[in-house]
């Protein structure tokens, strides 16, 4: 069983532990960054499933982080969460055009934040979905070496499909690149079912 | 009588960085061997640069004959050279002038982006890929069949030229792409790697050359 792993972005200590003992006890893997900036810089090199942000923050906003997490992966599940839902009613609009997954008004109950969080983790993205439980389902095939390429750039130039999960889930250039392509042929299929 | 027809083959074949982790050249290798084959079955004589003979004093040396005009390259390659038995970059930018009046055939990684355009100008027509070419181990005679399509039909086919050949190698991407995609994990992400080596192929100089 792969732990489902969650990102948490508040510049309020309290409310990040509260939070944390919450999802924890549920079972989540639950990382924390108390800035947009360290936040960020996590992002950039891990995999989460979900991505909870608060809106108002020092320096890089939660939206500005959203933002960075939208244009880099799409399909990631962030949930906004703010205290200030009343002054700025725009906030909801503008998280869900950087497509945010849910938009959640301080203060926010232990069984909303896990029952929001349960249901991001439902759509997760699918193509990691997939492999994630092609890895699981198929242990010896999945650390064979199975990927090889005629460029000896980089340090490995064969690859298992559990080395490439790791890749993409560390959202290094070769991982983002298997996924792009994984994605792309996925869409292509799902669309026009033809590839040309 | 007429004369024969004369390629040069070079191709390497890299030892392993780890026992249990094929090179991609062990499988290039035999592509380029059928190559060889089915040249010599054609009446044309292959002077073949394998292993420890694809280093640049050996392929120098062999391409400094104008008669050598058709030069296939299969093995590991960088934007800028199509590197050799030992590491070195057999075929660069300060050497290229060696495929003046040349027709090339290439299959390695990035060498169209950097090497195939400045040489482009001394060519009479190239042949390779803009971006990384990848496989699936499981799945490399499919990739063998895809990057030889395009020389043997030249080779197989009277007048068909440098581009014929280049739309022949994408249907045969596109065949495989086809019987590949959704059918299982592995066999669809190799499906990926086909489509990416197909929209990475790219013609330089003379489309119309024939063999």
């Amino acid at each position: 069983m792969i732990q489902s792993k969650i990102l948490l972005v508040d510049d309020e200590q309290g409310v990040v532990a509260q939070f944390k003992e919450a999802l924890t006890s549920e079972g989540y893997t639950v990382e924390t960054a108390y800035s947009g900036e360290e936040g960020w810089e996590k992002y950039q090199h891990n995999y989460y499933d979900v991505v909870i942000v608060d809106w108002k923050m020092d320096k890089m906003s939660g939206m500005q982080l959203l933002e960075n997490i939208d244009k880099m992966h799409q399909s990631t599940k962030v949930i906004m969460i703010t205290a200030f839902a009343d002054e700025n009613p725009d906030i909801a609009v503008e998280a869900h055009h950087h497509h945010a997954f849910d938009y959640l008004p301080k203060p926010i109950d232990r069984n909303t934040l896990l029952q929001t969080v349960a249901e991001a983790m439902q759509r997760k993205d699918g193509v990691i979905a997939a492999l994630e439980n092609w890895v699981i389902a198929h242990p010896e095939e999945a650390v064979r070496p199975q990927k090889a390429t005629f460029s000896l750039m980089g340090e490995s130039q064969v690859w298992s499909a559990k080395d490439i999960l790791e890749e993409i889930k560390n959202n290094t250039e070769f991982g983002r690149e298997e996924y792009r392509k994984l994605f792309q042929l996925t869409i292509d299929l799902l669309t026009r079912g033809e590839v040309e | 009588m007429s004369e024969v027809k004369t390629a040069v083959l070079i191709r390497t074949r890299h030892p392993r960085q780890k026992p249990t982790e094929p090179d991609a050249t062990e499988y290039s290798y035999e592509w380029a061997e059928i190559l060889k084959q089915q040249f010599e079955t054609s009446g044309w004589q292959v002077i073949d640069l394998a292993i420890d003979n694809a280093i640049t004093s050996q392929v120098e040396s062999i391409l400094q004959d104008a008669k050598n005009e058709v030069v296939i390259f299969y093995g590991h390659g960088f934007p800028s050279c199509m590197i050799g038995q030992n590491l070195e970059a057999v075929i660069n930018l300060n050497n290229m002038s060696l495929l003046k009046n040349k027709k090339v055939y290439v299959m390695a990684c990035w060498t169209t982006q950097e090497l195939g355009k400045k040489a482009e100008s001394v060519v009479y027509c190239y042949l390779g890929y803009n971006q990384p070419v990848s496989f699936r181990l499981a799945y490399s005679d499919y990739l063998g069949k895809c990057v030889n399509k395009g020389i043997l039909k030249m080779l197989n086919t009277d007048g068909c030229t440098f581009e014929d050949a280049r739309q022949e190698i994408i249907a045969e991407y596109n065949y495989w792409i086809k019987h590949f995609k959704g059918k299982g994990m592995l066999a669809h992400w190799f499906a990926t790697d086909l489509r990416e080596n197909r929209d990475a192929l790219r013609l330089l100089g003379g489309a119309g050359a024939t063999l």
